[in-house]
């Protein structure tokens, strides 16, 4: 058959959002690809400029829904570090527990998902079953299960209680024993296997040059994660591992992630032993000076960075957000050449994409 | 004849009592208005116009014609109808068996609410499938769009009608019954190529493609997996089959090999998970059956299940034993008690088994790319199939002595001949095994971890599901839940912080007139406009008394835009205090239980009077119009109608009120310049003044909303 | 032969002829492998006639069930105009 183009997208049910992933295809066989972003454009950075920093706070939850807290944390970091503001301890270490649970709760559902896409229905419901318990934890000190609006300019704006810390160590405990569950099925199974070893392989020098971060890079083989790199709060003193897979293919993205729930978890138990006492909202200068801050967090994502500068006002003159899956996205045309149509999901759904942070 | 316990009767002797039944129902039917008329007649006293007993009796010559000449045309119409009939039914209840094992492994439950246990849920759906629109791509080839759901169906059907469910039901069965069955399966994918083509749709032709060659490439496996049953019993009847069963034990194990891959070829043919890349939504939207709606969609549904059915039921009677079960005693106890079941019911117990089984494989697996699952038929399953008929070739050896001459149902075989092609095929099969030995470690372990990953999935059946069977059961919400916003009247001050902070411009300050605040200074309110609101909360922060609060009521949703505009007065009595004393207030109660049994059941019927809904139903509609036209007429019919958007017809009381205060505020404000009603505050800010060190901005800023 | 088993052979023979004829003159390769299909189920219902149900069915299993399909797969791997309708 000839070569034409095949739109995967926009309205498509395993492209995880609103994007168009165009394909030109020789056959079955893909020779090229021209990913098109964009339908969600919100203008949450305009958006930010006209409003005060803690007004357009619930625009950065809306960039990576799945993800949010990391989102939010990410714009008041930026905020306090344009401010020169100091956060108690305690809001440290919240930040840190609240931030991996979350990174926990998409790192399942992309686990579900993905699984979804291959065809494993089961596997699809229940990483999104302990996910509700992770919602639940966070429903319980937040008051909302997706949109926490939890972070404030100097700290957090309630508290942790004892109770949350119990919890939270029962059911640290409760997904640590049913990630062994998930790899029983999946990692021995010949089907999976099929699907996903050797498929939409991206190499180490290859990963590097796109631009690629996250769990994608490290299953290329590059050690990097910007909590180790370039600690920040109280990532420093709390001890996890970081796993790095070298064979750059769909099921090395899946065990890093897999890996990085486990991982997560010991964070968050580590936290809930460790939590200081104090204060958890320090103070907060009510305007901020004329010039610019930039951070960098380690999103589920990838590497995510906020740069801001101020007007010497409540509000910001520029917020510029760099979202990792918009460069993931980028190199997702490098994974998929060669490959066959129906390998087009599994490839998709292994970088993890959430178009609400690519379109911003 | 027939004998006299109607229990005892086959099939056929049972279409032919209906046909007798009909016979007379048609002549008593036909009587019928003879007598009325003959007693409207006589009560009227008209006696001569009475009608004698040989007269007007033309129903009695449809009925001899009909029923007793062409009887033989008929009893099998009759027969037809009820194979038909039972099929669908059939057909209903595989599907509800696999939503609710699905889900059962997912550790969810199934269909719930429509019947008891869920059982008339797909009798819903297909009823929502008749009344959905048969669209069809206006460049499509009819002719073949339309054949293909018949071809599948139609196929189906028969093949259904050569299944024996037990020695009394035989339906239709011929001297080649297997043959029969394996033809109507080979029409398949002629009618899905014929479907993808007609659809006239680049990716339906490439679904079809996939499709037909993914069922081709299970036809041959399916053919020769039975080669070896065949050879065994000795015939192509199914009867003969389950016969030899009865007297020779289960099929299964003097054919394990042949039973694996004649289940595996019945799963790709009917495009089953782990075979289902076709269909699978994942990939080119619906595969082949993209341009299919409606009730053509069904059909292809229907059509699917139906083979699913006639391929559990040949599972069955080819490999389990039929409808027969094991007499093994123990001594002189029986092992099984067997013989209490009637056949049929053992019949259906073991294919409703097998098709759980079906269901358990699809629970368990992710799918197959198309090249590997072809690779997998052509390159594995067919060069098995070999093995086993060579398998059941040396089965078979003895039964034929040297010399003999046994007859095969293809013709008389010498045992020579059995033998020569038995060496043939396996010297064939060592050259095969030679190049696959090297897979020999590939072959092991996948059984392995296919099963560990089948056992898994048991893990989690039985037990109560997470899922919550919303709205009957809730989970409890945490005190901190921010939803619908609470106001309390005495605390609120008229600061108006909380419509400062609100990012989105949802709150907005209007005139009270029922302010409780002691002071009369503060008068008043905020409004909040829900259908922007995202609950962020910043509200309730700022609020320096604690007037606004925000409580677990969820369920928002309406009929019109203004029912999400809560004016300050539905706001008060929703406080926290209020809200833990009445955790759903507000909210439509759910009905009791008899309401609970019968709303599932009626809801078909009742299709414009939602359990939501039930307020307004339980008011009149003639009212709501009422009030709309009044409503009309004081709006009088100016421009700011239409500038509001509201649909004004349907409205519940709630929004009948926002209305009202709306228009309100529309005509004080025609009395000269008012500059806070509700909605031009909405869409206009009022500036601050500048040192009032209240939501100052920068000098440069442009504050116009 | 009776009148009744006449009238039917002729029946079958109209159905396995005329289609064929119309499957060589039609302009859609498609099409015309869809005639040939009718034409075969005739030549099957010819093998009833003549009394086998072997050859009846093994007809309808092999050519209008295999042969037809592999047919249909030539013609949509040969990329030419006249399979570009669907395009």
């Amino acid at each position: 058959m000839a070569e034409m183009w095949i739109n995967i997208g926009p309205q498509h049910p395993s492209t995880h959002g609103l994007w168009d992933l165009r394909i030109k295809v020789n056959g079955e066989v893909i020779i090229d690809s021209d990913p098109q972003v964009g339908y969600l454009h919100r203008s949450v950075e305009k958006i930010c400029e006209r409003k005060e920093f803690i007004m357009a706070m619930p625009m950065t939850e809306r960039l990576c829904y799945v993800a949010n807290m990391n989102w939010t944390h990410l714009y008041v970091h930026g905020v306090e570090k344009l401010m020169n503001c100091e956060i108690p301890d305690r809001a440290k270490w919240i930040r840190v527990m609240v931030c991996e649970w979350n990174r926990v709760a998409s790192h399942l559902f992309w686990l579900g998902a993905y699984v979804h896409d291959i065809g494993n229905l089961t596997m699809f419901l229940w990483p999104i079953r302990e996910r509700e318990y992770v919602l639940d934890l966070l429903e319980y000190i937040t008051g909302a299960r997706m949109m926490y609006n939890y972070p404030r300019i100097g700290g957090q704006v309630k508290d942790v209680d004892d109770k949350f810390l119990r919890r939270s160590k029962v059911v640290a405990d409760m997904i640590l024993e049913r990630t062994v569950e998930y790899e029983r099925m999946l990692d021995d199974s010949d089907l999976w296997g099929m699907r996903t070893k050797g498929v939409g392989v991206i190499d180490r020098q290859m990963a590097k040059n796109a631009g690629l971060t996250g769990p994608s890079l490290r299953a290329s083989g590059v050690d990097y994660d910007t909590r180790k790199a370039l600690p920040y709060w109280a990532y420093n003193e709390v001890d996890f591992e970081v796993p790095v897979y070298d064979e750059g293919d769909c099921f090395a993205r899946y065990r890093v992630r897999l890996e990085e729930i486990r991982e997560s978890c010991k964070i968050v138990k580590q936290c809930a032993d460790r939590m200081p006492e104090g204060e958890f909202l320090g103070k907060a200068p009510r305007v901020a000076p004329k010039t610019s801050a930039w951070v960098r967090h380690e999103d589920p994502r990838g590497e995510s960075m906020c740069w801001i500068m101020g007007t010497g006002g409540k509000n910001a003159y520029r917020t510029k957000f760099r979202s990792p899956a918009f460069v993931n996205i980028s190199a997702l045309p490098l994974m998929l050449l060669g490959y066959k149509i129906p390998d087009v999901p599994g490839i998709m759904g292994s970088i993890d994409v959430c178009i609400g942070e690519v379109d911003r | 004849m027939a004998p006299a316990n109607p229990f005892d009767w086959t099939f056929t002797e049972l279409c032919g009592a209906l046909n007798d039944i009909s016979y007379h129902v048609f002549y008593a039917a036909g009587d019928l208005p003879h007598n009325l008329w003959n007693i409207l007649v006589t009560s009227l006293g008209m006696s001569n116009s009475a009608l004698g007993p040989g007269q007007m009796t033309f129903h009695a010559g449809i009925a001899d014609w009909l029923f007793v000449q062409n009887r033989a045309i008929m009893v099998p119409l009759i027969a037809a109808s009820l194979l038909l009939m039972f099929t669908l039914i059939n057909v209903l209840m595989f599907i509800w068996v696999e939503r609710k094992l699905l889900a059962r492994f997912m550790d969810r439950r199934g269909p719930m609410v429509s019947g008891p246990f869920g059982l008339l849920q797909n009798v819903w759906d297909g009823m929502k499938l008749l009344i959905k629109e048969n669209a069809r791509p206006a460049r499509a080839e009819m002719f073949a769009f339309f054949l293909c759901p018949v071809i599948l169906v139609g196929s189906a059907l028969a093949a259904a009608g050569a299944i024996p469910m037990s020695p009394k039901v035989m339906i239709a069965t011929i001297d080649l019954d297997l043959l029969w069955v394996l033809m109507l399966f080979a029409f398949a994918p002629y009618a899905v190529f014929l479907g993808g083509w007609a659809s006239y749709n680049k990716f339906s032709l490439i679904g079809g493609m996939r499709s037909a060659a993914q069922m081709l490439a299970g036809e041959v496996p399916f053919f020769l997996s039975i080669a070896g049953v065949v050879l065994i019993a000795g015939s192509f009847r199914f009867g003969d089959i389950v016969a030899w069963q009865d007297a020779h034990g289960w099929m299964i194990f003097a054919q394990p090999l042949g039973a694996v891959l004649f289940t595996v070829a019945v799963l790709i043919e009917l495009e089953r998970i782990p075979f289902d890349l076709p269909e699978a939504e994942s990939e080119l939207v619906e595969g082949w059956t993209t341009e299919y709606s409606g009730l053509r969609w069904g059909m292809l549904w229907l059509g699917g299940y139906m083979r699913g059915y006639v391929g559990c039921a040949m599972i069955v009677l080819l490999f389990l034993g039929g409808w027969g079960m094991p007499s093994y005693t123990i001594g002189s106890v029986p092992v099984f008690a067997p013989h209490i079941l009637p056949p049929i019911v053992v019949f259906f117990a073991k294919t409703y088994l097998v098709f759980a089984f079906f269901v358990w494989v699809r629970a368990s697996y992710p799918r197959l790319r198309t090249d590997q699952l072809l690779n997998a038929g052509w390159k594995r399953l067919l060069p098995l199939t070999l093995v086993n008929i060579a398998l059941a070739g040396f089965l078979i050896v003895d039964q034929v002595r040297p010399g003999e001459v046994a007859q095969t149902p293809l013709g008389p075989a010498s045992q020579e001949t059995i033998v020569a092609w038995s060496v043939g095929i396996l010297t064939f099969l060592v050259m095969v095994g030679a190049y696959s030995a090297r897979l020999m470690p590939r072959v092991l372990q996948p059984l392995a971890s296919t099963a560990r990953l089948f056992v898994g999935t048991l893990g989690w059946f039985g037990g109560r599901p997470f899922t919550v069977l919303y709205p009957y059961e809730r989970l409890e919400v945490p005190l901190s839940e921010r939803w619908l916003h609470g106001l309390s009247d005495e605390k609120c001050i008229s600061c108006a912080r909380c419509c400062r902070i609100c990012p989105d411009n949802c709150l907005n300050m209007v005139e009270s007139e029922k302010g409780q605040h002691p002071d009369p200074r503060f008068t008043t309110r905020p409004a909040l406009d829900a259908s922007h609101c995202m609950f962020c909360g910043l509200c309730v922060e700022v609020c320096p008394t604690g007037a606004l609060t925000m409580g677990p009521n969820y369920e928002l949703s309406g009929f019109s835009r203004d029912e999400l505009y809560w004016s300050q007065d539905q706001l008060m009595g929703y406080t926290k205090h209020d809200m833990q004393e009445n955790p759903k207030k507000g909210e439509m109660e759910v009905e009791g239980p008899l309401d609970k049994l019968l709303y599932p059941l009626l809801t078909p019927v009742l299709q414009f009077v939602t359990p939501h809904n039930y307020e307004r139903a339980k008011g009149s509609h003639v009212d709501a119009n009422v009030a709309s036209s009044a409503i009309r007429a004081l709006g009088g019919a100016s421009s700011d109608d239409k500038e509001m958007g509201l649909i004004v017809d349907n409205m519940s009381p709630r929004s009948r009120k926002a209305v009202e205060m709306l228009l309100e505020d529309m005509r004080t404000r025609r009395k000269g310049p008012r500059d806070d009603s509700a909605w031009d505050l909405r869409h206009q800010r009022k500036r601050e003044p500048k040192g009032s060190g209240f939501g100052e901005t920068p000098p440069d800023e442009e504050d116009g909303g | 032969m009776t009148l009744r088993e006449d009238a039917t052979f002729w029946l079958f023979i109209g159905v396995t002829v005329l289609p064929a004829l119309v499957a060589v003159r039609a302009r859609d390769a498609m099409k015309g492998v869809i005639w040939l299909s009718i034409s075969l189920i005739g030549v099957a219902a010819l093998f009833l006639m003549l009394g086998s149900t072997v050859l009846l069915l093994f007809q309808l299993i092999i050519y209008v069930g295999a042969v037809t399909v592999l047919y249909v797969w030539g013609v949509m791997l040969m990329r030419t105009e006249i399979t570009e309708r669907s395009e």
